[in-house]
């Protein structure tokens, strides 16, 4: 066991290998030899092995490293990685069962100082008194520790790869939630369930009451004093106590949150979609109560102004207007659309059918019907190119045809047959 | 309503306001900061004189705002029922890949996710008529509506997105109800099936 001076100084020669270690022992609670050197190696790059060696020695001589028992790997000593985590806010969330057990502790501790109270015995009410101080220091350390804990979780949470499944993300989270964030809020709840203020007002209570007592009993200021003391660390650690769990809340409930409401938009979109795909999708989203109605929007209502009929009346009676018959147009020639009297439009088809590849098909119409009149022709010639038994190809150049009474300009329609056709 | 008379000057992006709205657009604070902030800052005023000309204005806090109706065309009705799909199909792959589903907003949906939403769910959206090319279709229609918005090659969802999601929550949640009578009904029968099986023996 080394003397807590040299601990000290080696500390604080070396204090940055030691900060390193306290961080790895997060991860790994001992260290191969070769794992220290490496470390050491990396704080003091210009020395050599030897020097390297040395370090590792003085460090384990002052016992800032022990040797665990039954191997050869090294840990920080105990007592050391308390320090250093506190000093640099490393702190991994504590138990909360612990804080139950001190706060627990106080009620006890309270018990003491009044039954010293009671007894006349003020050496009892001194180590109530004591015993009360030492638990307040130690839970609001705690309370300290478990904040700063608390916090690295949700900066972890939020900080971690966006890709990595929310589940995984978010479960330290929830885990400090479950078992440390909730019974905390039960035991500081200020109603009847919580424990935590109950028994801190008892305390404040029998620490005035003690002071009372003894100052009207004259006794030493110190010891007066002493008492005071202690009732102010209760006020404040009450302060404390409101404060972190006020905060620890605020930290890991909107993640929390998140979690939750992913897991119910996701089984929600989940339900629905099974839903629509055994209904389809008109049924699958059918509302049943009033409240679940489609998203809607309104589309502009195209509000134009226009004049009743009424108006144009009145105005027409005003101007003494008097509408100009206007004759319908009589009923035009009919289309020659009764084309059998011309022509055996079968007979035709097939005619052609069998002259394809035909180069304009106007002027085989032309040559093939010369008595055609030239409304039959220009009609049949429309009709023939929309036929899908040929492929009708429109010319780039154009092309002028004097049928009987027209002279028709037009690019010509060449037709040729479809390409399976062209290869049976 | 107040008395006080409405300070026309004082809503410069009022024809673009209407005009938006009223193409049935969603504005969202994310994409059109300048007509959130004006709709929020004015919020009394527009709502008096939209509502005086018939229309429902609503503004939502997590930053957008609609002309809502409660009755609508079929076209809107259904407009409305596919980008639901879209949106349900999108948030499930997007949850089986566990992205938190309420950060919507920082997805990127590219071309590669739509192929990936149209593996997932094949079945549906080929029952839908809806390949890759209909799920880009359908965000495009999602973002003349203010639902998403493009942005440097893909398309970006915005918080309007937030009435389908809690449309989604409200029909979840009415149809399990309407399941828990029926499945009360089914334990009944599966108490009385151990008492048959009994007789028999």
């Amino acid at each position: 066991m080394a003397t807590p001076k040299s601990l000290v100084a080696q500390l604080h020669r070396h204090w940055e290998i030691i900060e390193d270690l306290a961080r790895a022992s997060r991860d790994m609670p001992a260290f191969e030899e070769r794992q220290v050197l490496a470390v050491i190696a990396k704080h003091q790059p210009r020395a050599g092995p030897e020097d390297h060696a040395a370090a590792l020695r003085s460090l384990c001589n002052a016992d800032l490293l022990q040797l665990l028992s039954r191997t050869s790997h090294l840990q920080l000593n105990p007592l050391v990685l308390e320090f250093v985590r506190g000093l640099t806010r490393e702190h991994e969330l504590g138990l909360s069962s612990v804080l139950k057990a001190r706060v627990e502790a106080i009620r006890q501790a309270t018990e003491q100082l009044r039954e010293g109270l009671h007894r006349n015995d003020s050496d009892l009410m001194r180590r109530g008194a004591g015993r009360l101080s030492e638990l307040f220091r130690q839970i609001g350390q705690q309370l300290d520790q478990d904040r700063h804990a608390i916090l690295e979780l949700a900066e972890n949470a939020k900080a971690g790869d966006a890709a990595m499944p929310i589940d995984r993300r978010y479960q330290a989270v929830l885990e400090a939630y479950d078992q440390y964030v909730e019974p905390m809020n039960e035991m500081m709840d200020s109603g009847s369930d919580g424990t935590f203020y109950p028994y801190l007002v008892a305390a404040e209570q029998a620490l005035d009451a003690a002071t009372e007592v003894l100052s009207v009993r004259g006794a030493l200021y110190t010891h007066r004093l002493q008492l005071r003391q202690v009732a102010y660390q209760a006020k404040e650690l009450r302060r404390l106590g409101r404060v972190v769990a006020q905060q620890c809340a605020d930290t890991l409930l909107p993640l929390r949150e998140e979690a939750r409401q992913h897991n119910q938009l996701s089984a929600s979109i989940s339900h629905l979609l099974g839903r629509v795909r055994k209904q389809g999708l008109a049924r699958g989203l059918r509302r049943h109560g009033a409240q679940s109605k489609l998203p809607l929007w309104q589309r502009e209502r195209r509000s134009r102004i226009h004049l009743g009929d009424e108006i144009r009346t009145l105005m027409a009676e005003a101007r003494d207007y008097t509408p100009r018959p206007e004759a319908f147009p009589e009923e035009l020639p009919a289309d020659p659309a009764d084309l059998s009297a011309w022509i055996d439009e079968t007979e035709l088809r097939e005619a052609l059918q069998a002259a394809l590849p035909v180069h304009n098909l106007m002027t085989w119409l032309q040559q093939r019907y010369p008595t055609l009149p030239d409304a039959v022709v220009l009609r049949l010639y429309h009709d023939l190119v929309r036929e899908p038994r040929w492929q009708a190809q429109l010319q780039p150049q154009t092309t002028t045809t004097d049928l009987k009474a027209l002279r028709v300009h037009y690019h010509p329609h060449q037709l040729q047959p479809l390409p399976e056709d062209a290869a049976s | 309503m107040t008395d006080t008379p409405l300070a026309l000057d004082r809503l410069t992006h009022l024809a673009t306001l209407f005009r938006e709205l009223g193409n049935g657009k969603h504005i969202n604070r994310l994409s059109d900061p300048m007509l959130w902030a004006e709709l929020e800052r004015e919020e009394a005023a527009y709502r008096a004189l939209f509502g005086a000309l018939g229309y429902d204005l609503r503004l939502d806090g997590r930053g957008f705002a609609w002309f809502h109706t409660e009755e609508a065309s079929g076209n809107v009705n259904k407009t409305s029922r596919q980008l639901a799909l879209l949106f349900m199909v999108i948030f499930d792959t997007q949850a089986d890949a566990g992205k938190p589903l309420l950060r919507f907003g920082d997805w990127a949906i590219d071309r590669s996710l739509l192929n990936t939403v149209h593996e997932q769910h094949q079945e549906l959206l080929t029952a839908e008529g809806l390949d890759t090319e209909g799920l880009a279709s359908l965000l495009e229609t999602a973002a003349r509506f203010g639902f998403a918005r493009e942005a440097g090659g893909h398309w970006q969802l915005l918080p309007a997105v937030c009435r389908y999601l809690d449309h989604f929550e409200a029909l979840a949640a009415e149809s399990r109800e309407a399941s828990d009578e029926p499945a009360a009904a089914e334990d009944e029968l599966d108490r009385d099936e151990p008492t048959a099986s009994e007789d028999m023996r």
